[in-house]
């Protein structure tokens, strides 16, 4: 037999419940189907065995445009598919060659997608980063603990004893405003644990790869069920107000694919340990 | 200034995400990348592949001077790289990704040495890519046929 041309790549595994396909554009705009085995649906497009075979995809994914490309479309059919009841969503570039398959595989792993589908119903992926201007932080704490604003330039050559006064008012300032951010960021997380199915915590974005000012002190991804996300949005906006006029900032994004939620029992990759470990209740 | 600015949604009103159609590259990349139920397609490409996928891709979104502390410090801490057992390729491929690094800081080096930096890693990259299909298909006892 020969080389089918073409392949289907797979976005996500979805119930019944399913969402309208007319309005979804899959990678390279291709149209998304379905391809369904009993109440199981995989949403999936046509894409070109020339670049998403095995050796091309491979030389593929060092082209950080294309990957971009790849990843916004993947993004967005999983976007459009949240207006049904569960998405469970599949890793980026998951490629079969054959229908039949695919539907072999759903057939054969029916009850862990079954499981995790059932423990997404009804929620999504919500998007938490905390950000702090560190300098206005601390200018603040110095104001309020009388100590003084930092000199600037060397104007002030004076003793060597009032340079290291200054340095251990710094210090002190400086471990204040880190208790002040580690506060802050607890009650942040603690409180959204407490709207949230479930919480993951992502490494902090660094400033040059966020492009946003000031420093990024929590990053967490929660799972929410619709009902309380506007508890979600009680929680950010208290917060927000409360400690922007001391330099924070918090940006929520979603609702997204349940991105950080998503694993089966069977089907995920067992030997990789959780990446993101902690994991809240 | 008087405090930061929300960048999307943010500061307390919820909405769509803003930024454009699904953020920011790095937040998109965030989301997407090695994130999301594994299953074995017919199209094999390793996991690992992605895994370097995403060191190179924050190299390069983050810009050379900042690539030590995001790439290297974000690599060293995966959990799936870092397994037991693989602290020595770990160190290994490290070190080739720091010379990669110190060419690329070093500005417009010479791109053969790149590319031939590039070939080596890919090699490495096979060596473990096979080790880590063999392990596998010991795991799965063969897979399903």
């Amino acid at each position: 037999m020969a080389e089918p041309a073409t392949a289907w790549y797979l976005y996500c595994v979805v119930g019944r419940d399913r969402p309208p396909l007319e309005r979804l554009v899959g990678v390279e705009g291709a149209p998304v189907t379905a391809i369904a085995d009993g109440a199981l649906c995989a949403l999936a497009s046509p894409v070109p065995l020339a670049v998403f075979g095995e050796a091309p995809l491979r030389r593929q994914l060092e082209e950080i445009r294309w990957v971009e490309r790849v990843a916004r479309a993947h993004d967005g059919v999983l976007s459009d598919a949240l207006g049904c009841e569960a998405v469970l969503p599949l890793r980026m570039c998951t490629v079969f060659t054959d229908a039949d398959r695919v539907r072999a595989w759903l057939a054969r792993e029916r009850g862990p997608l079954l499981d995790a589908l059932g423990r997404l119903r009804g929620r999504a992926e919500w998007s938490v980063k905390a950000r702090v201007d560190l300098a206005r932080l601390e200018a603040q704490i110095g104001a309020a603990t009388g100590a003084a604003p930092p000199a600037s330039g060397e104007a002030e050559v004076g003793s060597g004893q009032a340079f290291f006064a200054r340095k251990r008012v710094e210090r002190a300032v400086r471990q204040r405003a880190l208790a002040h951010v580690t506060a802050v960021v607890d009650e942040l997380h603690g409180r959204l644990c407490a709207v949230a199915s479930a919480a993951r915590l992502l490494p902090p974005q660094r400033r040059e790869l966020s492009r946003l000012p000031g420093t990024m002190v929590h990053n967490g991804a929660y799972l929410v069920a619709r009902d309380r996300v506007a508890g979600l949005s009680a929680v950010v906006s208290e917060l927000a107000a409360r400690h922007h006029g001391a330099g924070f900032a918090i940006d929520v994004s979603g609702p997204w694919a349940p991105y950080n939620f998503a694993s089966t029992g069977a089907t995920s990759d067992e030997r990789r340990p959780s990446a993101s470990g902690h994991a809240a209740a | 200034m008087s405090g930061l600015v929300p960048s999307s949604s943010g500061g307390g009103a919820l909405g769509p995400a803003g930024g454009g159609e699904g953020g920011s590259l790095a937040d998109v990349l965030e989301r997407v990348l090695d994130k999301g139920v594994v299953i074995v397609g017919d199209i094999r490409v390793n996991l690992l592949d992605i895994e370097l996928l995403t060191i190179r891709l924050r190299l390069l979104v983050a810009g050379v001077d900042t690539a030590r502390r995001i790439g290297i410090d974000w690599w060293e801490r995966d959990p799936w790289l870092s397994g037991a057992g693989d602290a020595e390729r770990r160190d290994a491929l490290g070190q080739r990704l720091d010379r990669l690094e110190r060419r690329l800081d070093g500005g417009d080096g010479p791109p053969r040495e790149l590319e031939r930096e590039n070939a080596q890693l890919r090699e490495e990259l096979d060596r473990l890519r096979g080790e880590r299909a063999r392990e596998g298909a010991a795991e799965r006892g063969g897979g399903d046929g």
